[in-house]
């Protein structure tokens, strides 16, 4: 167990501008870089930790093994009225990711519905910021993403066989924030265990297995072992739900999109072989407006969000709140007084930085 | 425990149907739908069923047959308005509707409002299998019996998501799964058996954990939690998901939100269920035939080659305990509670008709 370690305070566009130098540094071109460094800021200032730049170190990572190709140009493969499909050139996930959420939306603008498939992609930040990006628009947005690494075992299994993906879906209302969506499909990240572990308190029951797939709450043991449940927990709370719903993603994502087998890769009995490096993601946007006149969407959501927040609370300090609610919360604390970033994460940083020759703008 | 042939169920449940005045193809496909649901194994959505659509037609709540028409069309999109009808038939046109246009646009929707109880969600996503495409189906519901984390009050109900894929060699993945930890069925079984509940399954009125199943199942409302349990065990999720499925079939639709007016909020006349499906063409994404289906069969093959935990128990794939219902329940027919087979009964002589389950 360490030590606590010192936190500072960065604001919100120091860490954006802090990214952008070290993206273009790599050499990504101007615009994508901007765009990744402003959806990596913007999960920093919603208190999505694991989402921000504290992912900068693995993508300089990723970028020395060649898994990040900076000087990508994702292509669009194929694309009708209300669908395309675009090749990501193995380039960064936020900007291809921001491009298929755009072209989603305007073409539902058209067809009421589309979906956009992306293949051959990377780490693309937090989902919710793309759902987010469409409800904005006026749309409704789906995003989803699977994840290579495995860290979900399914019900009854001993091993992980699933990343833990995340399904974000936003809606637009008319006078509430968007109703924002933001999940992984395990019962909680592989962060938090770690965050447990680092404070050497035991992990709840339900969330976890050790090496041998059984149940802990060892908070070492359990951040070792990289096996968490489904949501739901145990198959008595219904992991086998959280299970499907993370098998759901992987098809949508990766089955659909081809980026779940290597092209031409087969095992010695002929089936495809699993991909460890390619990320698929998916992105639906629909158009509310085709279906109802004007605002009237907009106004029955603010109506069904008002329903739930006057539902009445066990503890009236604790109040009912929509998904979304802790996000904008901490939006609006830390546009204030900058994120707190541990020393920790800020000398990783620097190590970055300094690789790249990038300035260092963080104070 | 009676065991009822699947042919005896779909004849009692046609001519109870018909005896209503539904004209014969909306019967045909109405008792279809219905018995799939038993033949899967889900209970709660077949035959069991047709005590609460009886009481609900005779209140006025569901119109049988219902002004079902098409209000708006569009390449990818169908609104249909149910006009009250039993859900069975709206659905089903919707779902046939978002096949056939994501055969032609890649993908599609339909949206259903003013409908009723449709039966399972999964008999509806499906149906985009035998197409090849990929299908997914949700539903508003028409009660309250989840609990927000945090409330004392429950404000919608188990709003179920479908989704299914065709593979190749290995069934289709069928996912169809309430939003809620465990459907009012599971309390019930609990009731029967005299068994405690899970923490996790539902609340009391304080809002502190409920496992007296006899209290749980008699309760009004009900209780009951989003899938996750408690807000340790992430049941923020659960809630969120019930709550996009409520935005995607309620409010997209202008239908009601858990039976209730979101403009007055109280509940009204009808149920006013919206309903939302989707289809996705993988042929366009994939652009070569049966590349889909043969990376369905690699991610399926590598589910079921985890190690378990317990020899005896292999990993599952979402879909297979209904494949195994439906080898067993076609061959021995489906086993009926006393309960039930009673209520059948009764709703047999309501109806005016003959009671075939004997």
């Amino acid at each position: 167990m360490s030590e606590p370690t010192a936190i500072r305070h960065i604001p919100g566009d120091v860490i954006r501008d802090q990214i952008e130098a070290v993206l273009t540094a790599w050499g990504v071109a101007t615009d994508p870089a901007a765009t990744a460094a402003e959806a990596l800021a913007d999960a920093d200032l919603h208190g999505v930790d694991s989402h921000g730049v504290g992912l900068v170190p693995m993508y300089d990572q990723r970028r020395g093994q060649g898994r990040i190709n900076v000087s990508a140009t994702p292509k669009i493969v194929r694309e009708k009225a209300a669908v395309a499909l675009i090749d990501a050139d193995k380039s960064l996930g936020h900007p291809v990711s921001v491009q298929a959420m755009r072209l989603a939306c305007d073409k539902a603008r058209e067809t009421a519905v589309a979906l956009v498939g992306v293949r051959n992609s990377n780490h693309f930040g937090a989902a919710g910021y793309y759902s987010r990006l469409a409800a904005k628009q006026g749309m409704i947005g789906l995003a989803m993403t699977h994840a290579p690494g495995p860290a979900i075992v399914p019900t009854f299994g001993r091993d992980a066989a699933l990343g833990t993906n995340p399904i974000a879906f936003a809606a637009p209302a008319k006078q509430n924030q968007p109703f924002a969506l933001d999940m992984a499909t395990s019962t909680v990240a592989l962060n938090k265990v770690r965050n447990y572990f680092r404070r050497g308190n035991p992990i709840p029951e339900g969330w976890a297995m050790d090496h041998e797939g059984r149940p802990t709450t060892d908070p070492e043991i359990g951040y070792q072992a990289r096996r968490v449940t489904p949501v739901g927990g145990t198959r008595e709370l219904g992991s086998h739900k959280g299970y499907g719903l993370a098998m759901m993603v992987e098809i949508l994502c990766a089955v659909l999109t081809g980026a779940w087998s290597e092209p031409g890769e087969t095992d010695t009995r002929g089936r495809p072989l699993k991909s460890p490096n390619q990320t698929g993601h998916f992105f639906l946007a629909i158009d509310p407006n085709r279906l109802r006149d004007g605002e009237q969407f907009g106004e029955d959501l603010d109506r069904m969000i008002d329903m739930l927040h006057a539902t009445p609370p066990v503890d009236p300090a604790r109040p009912v709140l929509v998904a979304g609610d802790p996000e904008y919360a901490m939006f609006a604390e830390r546009s204030e007084t900058g994120v707190p970033l541990p020393e920790t994460l800020l000398n990783e940083l620097r190590a970055v930085v300094s690789r790249c020759n990038a300035p260092w703008l963080m104070g | 425990m009676p065991t009822i042939a699947v042919d005896t169920i779909k004849a009692q449940i046609s001519c109870v149907l018909t005896a209503w005045g539904m004209p014969a193809d909306h019967v045909a496909t109405t008792a279809e739908l219905m018995v799939e649901a038993d033949i899967r194994g889900i209970d709660s959505h077949g035959i069991g069923m047709l005590p609460q659509y009886h009481d609900r037609r005779k209140d006025g709540r569901i119109i049988v047959p219902g002004n079902i028409r098409v209000v708006q069309d569009m390449p990818a999109m169908t609104f249909i308005d149910a006009g009250h009808a039993l859900g069975h038939v709206p659905a089903k046109m919707a779902m046939q509707s978002a096949i056939a246009k994501a055969k032609e646009m890649g993908v599609a929707i339909s949206v259903v409002r003013d409908s009723n109880h449709f039966g399972a969600a999964g008999v509806y996503s499906t149906m985009a299998i035998k197409e090849g495409l990929i299908g997914i189906c949700m539903t508003g519901t028409s009660q309250r019996s989840i609990v927000p984390p945090r409330a004392r009050e429950p404000m919608y109900s188990t709003n179920p998501i479908a989704m299914a894929a065709p593979a190749q060699r290995n069934p289709p993945f069928n996912l169809d799964m309430a939003t809620s930890t465990v459907a009012v069925g599971k309390l019930n079984i609990y009731r029967r058996a005299g068994k405690e509940m899970p923490v996790g399954w539902a609340l009391k009125p304080d809002g502190s954990p409920e496992t007296d199943a006899e209290a749980a199942f008699y309760a009004t409302p009900k209780r009951m939690t989003p899938l996750g349990g408690t807000e340790n065990g992430g049941s923020h999720k659960g809630y969120g998901l019930a709550i996009m499925v409520d935005i995607l079939c309620s409010v997209l639709s202008g239908s009601y939100f858990g039976g209730h007016d979101l403009k007055t909020g109280q509940p009204g006349d009808f149920i006013n269920v919206g309903s939302f499906f989707l289809a996705i063409d993988p042929a366009f994404f994939r652009g070569e035939p049966g590349a889909f289906e043969a990376d369905m069969d690699a991610l399926i093959d590598q589910m079921h080659g985890i190690a378990p935990l317990d020899p005896a128990q292999p990993v599952l794939v979402p879909g297979e305990p209904e494949e195994a219902a439906r080898a067993e329940r076609l061959k021995n027919g489906v086993p009926m509670t006393e309960t039930l087979y009673g209520e059948i009964k009764r709703v047999a002589e309501e109806s005016g008709v003959e009671f075939l389950l004997e």
